[in-house]
């Protein structure tokens, strides 16, 4: 079972992850880093010292997909299951060659993933910032109608305006679901948990 | 389906989507829905299954209608149809416990660009997945900046990234004789070796198909001796003639919900015939109507703008041939 995190970057992708995991009690998180060309390396660290290294003001983005490794689901058939959280997807095509890779890559994984969490920052909407909700994630609203497990995110829920985001973007993405989260808060995380017990069976 | 002609933006399966994506030719909100086509059509996950009763599997025959809606490439299209008769005639051989000749399938495209290479290519990988002889029909196209590396090695490996992508399909190599432009030392050869040793590795799961300009694609071939005798199949895609770009762009205009005024027709045929053989050798031919067609669109709305009267439905479809004169500028 594989979980697939996307979204543009800085919408709180790695933060999610982290934080989630830590609500579903791990103290440690035993991540797997692609350093391309089939290599990964893998980590483990504590949730605490993953917040500072991944995703504090000096901590450099998310720039290689990282796959958490957990041990149990949430299931009934409690089956190891992973959380692939990816680099930011920008805009436009870009002029980095190691970033069009990861985009591939990342759209690759969601073809195949079991589920998409399709963050957005419910805080940014209409604004003129890099995680504002664009045609990527219009897109991808598209996309996700046809895959299997597939659920929008709205994040940053304890930021000033976002309220009116997440009615913004309710409307926008008419009739596909939507869940408002805060991944400092935690608030919604019990619904996402619902959402994936549900989907892993 | 209708731009079966103007291949650029008409991906045969996801794998094209995401080397598109890495190489830079799409943003990513495009790719997204490029794969929502696929993802609707079920063509997705149709990945190994060579099981003939595949119920959304495509038949030769509609292939061939593909094929034959494009304009002109009459000797191409000849040659296609026996590439199938051969294969149905090798399979019914096999069905009654007969042999069956080994054949191989890689081919030499040689042409201008713009001359329908690259939708021919993959209209052949559609055509062996409906005729069972290639389980995806997926098409990788790609040139020397994607196969050849920057230092010993390097090359080998890109190469067999690309062939593991195109493994069940298509790989379209285009301007190949660059690999071969180097001499003995450039990287270009390993490139070549690695192709050649993987065309026997995968012998039943891939489909080469080299292209490039006629004349350099001769010399390639007439350099690398090997190589004739593994690209047995040879097409030749002509420029197409004045008449058969007009006809092209009208079937262009078509698709964008525009008509050609009679002036612009007229003006067309002169002026491409004027140009015959002047433009061919670099601009592409194709490629260069849709060009012209863009900058009339353009000047039409220009022209349309600065007039006064109302529009009528029949005003905003209409390029005449002030739309077009002044070509590219
Ligand atoms: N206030 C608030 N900030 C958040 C939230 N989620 C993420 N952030 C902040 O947004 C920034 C980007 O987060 P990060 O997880 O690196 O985003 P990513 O690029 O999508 O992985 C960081 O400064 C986070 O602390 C949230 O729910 N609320
Ligand atoms: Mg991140």
């Amino acid at each position: 079972m594989e979980l697939l995190i996307v979204g543009k970057p800085n919408v709180g992708k790695t933060l999610l992850m982290i934080n989630f995991a830590a609500y579903l009690g791990l103290r440690e998180l035993h991540l797997e880093v692609s350093e391309g060309d089939g290599v990964r390396r893998s980590q483990r660290l504590t949730t605490d010292r993953a917040r500072r290294d991944l995703v504090s003001l000096y901590a450099p983005k998310t720039h290689r997909m990282q796959t958490l490794m957990l041990d149990q689901g949430l299931g009934r058939q409690r089956v190891p299951w992973t959380v692939a959280d990816t680099m930011g997807i920008p805009e436009g095509i870009a002029e980095e060659p190691e970033i069009r890779h990861q985009v591939a890559l990342t759209l690759e994984r969601l073809l195949r993933a079991d589920m998409v969490l399709h963050v957005l920052d419910a805080s940014s909407v209409g604004l003129r910032r890099m995680e504002a909700p664009g045609p990527f994630d219009a897109a991808l609203a598209e996309l996700g109608q046809l895959l299997k497990g597939y659920l929008i995110i709205a994040n940053k829920m304890d930021k000033p305006g976002s309220h009116e985001g997440l009615r913004l973007i309710k409307e926008r993405y008419r009739g596909v679901p939507v869940t408002p989260v805060s991944a400092v808060t935690r608030r919604g995380f019990r619904d996402m948990k619902n959402w994936m017990a549900r989907l892993m069976g | 389906m209708a731009e079966v002609y103007t291949p650029d933006m008409n991906p045969g399966s996801s794998e094209e989507v995401f080397h598109w994506v890495e190489a830079g030719r799409i943003a990513p909100d495009a790719a997204v829905q490029l794969l929502t086509r696929f993802q609707s059509n079920g063509a997705q996950g149709a990945t190994t299954r060579r099981d003939r009763s595949d119920p959304d599997r495509e038949t030769p025959d509609l292939v061939l209608e593909d094929l034959d809606r494009l304009v002109g490439l009459q000797d191409i299209k000849r040659i296609v149809r026996d590439i199938r008769a051969f294969v149905e005639i090798q399979q019914l051989r096999v069905d009654v416990g007969l042999t069956r000749n080994q054949q191989t399938f890689h081919m030499v495209f040689s042409g201008a660009p713009g001359t329908g290479k690259t939708t021919v290519a993959r209209i052949m990988g559609r055509l062996f997945k409906a005729l069972d002889v290639l389980p995806k029909g997926h098409l990788v196209e790609v040139e020397r900046a994607d196969l050849v590396g920057e230092y010993i090695g390097h090359t080998a490996q890109k190469t067999r990234e690309v062939i593991k992508r195109a493994l069940g399909g298509v790989l379209f190599v285009d301007e190949a004789y660059s690999l071969a432009r180097g001499g003995e030392k450039d990287f270009g050869k390993e490139a070549i070796d690695t192709l050649v040793a993987a065309m026997e590795n995968y012998r039943d799961e891939l489909l080469v198909i080299l292209a490039g300009y006629p004349d350099e694609m001769a010399w390639f071939l007439n350099t690398n001796p090997g190589l004739m005798s593994r690209f047995p199949i040879r097409l030749e895609f002509k420029d197409y003639s004045a008449v058969d770009l007009v006809h092209i762009a009208r079937r262009m205009v078509h698709d964008r919900d525009y008509q050609l005024a009679g002036d612009a027709e007229a003006g067309l045929l002169r002026l491409l015939g004027d140009h015959e053989g002047y433009w061919h050798r670099n601009a592409g031919n194709a490629r260069m109507v849709r060009n012209l067609l863009e900058h009339a669109i353009r000047r039409q709305a220009v022209r349309l703008s600065a007039r006064h009267t109302p529009l009528t439905r029949h005003d905003l479809m209409t390029l005449t041939w002030t739309d077009f004169e002044g070509g590219l500028s």
